[in-house]
């Protein structure tokens, strides 16, 4: 739960940040990045990736014109892609310590 | 078997969730937006200042040759500003005797920039919304008489601005040429660009030609200005001539709007 509400700030600030500061410099997608990263560096077998892509979409869809939902999915489905690849064919042995 | 039942259960909430948010997004966006607004036109202030310093830095070499240029265009319009008083003084008192004033001008509202849409550039979101009157369609122009875009979408206290260059959008505008005005249809596409379109193939387009709007579609008062010609594309194998446009607002230094409630 803990970890949920920090990650709910977490994209609420990255969010404004980008909405605000970050627009006169560059368009790059913080949320976008930081979501595969989180997915590329979690261990296998946790879920905190996939719920970040569900907090990050949803304020991608508060802060662009579409309708609420869509970056959501696609972050999603994002992820999922992600944890399949890595799960299937790539090992890195920092990160998935085996039991 | 039951954890994964229990997953299903939470997903299929999850989305109904969602769906359920979508029939009062209006509400919920004005909602996240109300509470942002303070730090983002903090966060929007930093980062027009820190990102005008290192453009600064950057361009203080070139200072000196913009500033000479700059100096000479202030001579031009100095001059050109004393032609057009006298051309406007002519003009109300042939108003005057034919006893046709000229109409008020536009009801304006002032908006600042809230922020820009995440993804499309080509999007802002400003102050006001339907508490103040404000509609869909309604024009947005800068504090010079720029046009930057339309009213897209209204909310409570906000309103999403598609800017000119959105891609697909597009209205009728003309570029006045002495007593002849060449009309043509300027078309957004997408990242902050536009064209021109739809112009006869006889019509002589230059670069620098200014374009402004027109009032035959309806979409925008006549006169209003766009921005200038950057680059011609003719073909005869096209039954229109095409060219390239800068737009005159500028992106980064969009703060306070007006929004046309009325012409």
């Amino acid at each position: 739960m803990k970890k949920i509400i920090t990650s709910l700030l977490f994209f609420y600030i990255l969010a404004l940040f980008q909405t605000s500061f970050l627009v006169h410099f560059s368009a790059l997608n913080l949320i976008l990045i930081s979501i595969f990263f989180f997915n590329l560096f979690e261990k296998s077998e946790e879920n905190f990736g996939l719920i970040s892509a569900l907090i990050g979409g949803f304020f991608l869809d508060i802060f662009s014109e579409r309708a609420i939902g869509f970056y959501i999915l696609i972050l999603f489905l994002l992820s999922l892609f992600i944890k399949l690849i890595l799960r299937r064919y790539i090992r890195i042995p920092i990160f998935n310590i085996s039991k | 078997m039951r954890p994964k039942r229990g997953k299903i259960v939470i997903a299929i909430f999850g989305i109904l969730f969602v769906v359920f948010l979508n029939f009062f997004q209006d509400e919920v966006k004005n909602f996240f937006y109300s509470i942002s607004l303070p730090f983002q036109k903090v966060l929007f202030k930093t980062g027009d200042n820190v990102s005008d310093f290192f453009k600064s830095v950057i361009k203080i070499k070139d200072l000196k040759i913009e500033n000479e240029e700059l100096n000479r265009k202030i001579q031009e319009a100095l001059g050109e500003n004393v032609r057009l008083r006298e051309i406007e003084q002519e003009n109300r008192t042939l108003r005057k005797a034919l006893n046709a004033l000229p109409k008020n001008d536009f009801e304006l509202f002032i908006s600042h920039t809230a922020s820009r849409d995440i993804i499309n550039p080509d999007s802002i979101l400003v102050t006001g919304g339907l508490e103040n009157g404000i509609l869909k369609g309604m024009p947005v122009i800068t504090p010079e008489r720029i046009l930057v875009g339309r009213v897209n979408s209204v909310y409570k206290n906000f309103s999403e601005v598609s800017l000119i260059s959105q891609k697909d959008f597009s209205f009728d505008v003309k570029i006045s040429e002495g007593e002849n005005s060449i009309y043509g249809l300027a078309e957004g596409k997408g990242n902050l660009g536009l064209y021109l379109d739809k112009v006869l193939l006889n019509a002589e387009l230059k670069e620098k030609d200014l374009i402004i709007t027109s009032s035959l579609g309806g979409i925008f008062p006549e006169g209003i200005l766009v921005g200038e010609i950057r680059k011609v594309k003719k073909s005869d194998l096209k039954p229109f001539q095409q060219a390239e446009v800068s737009p005159y607002f500028d992106i980064k230094e969009l703060e306070t709007l007006f929004i046309i409630t009325r012409w």
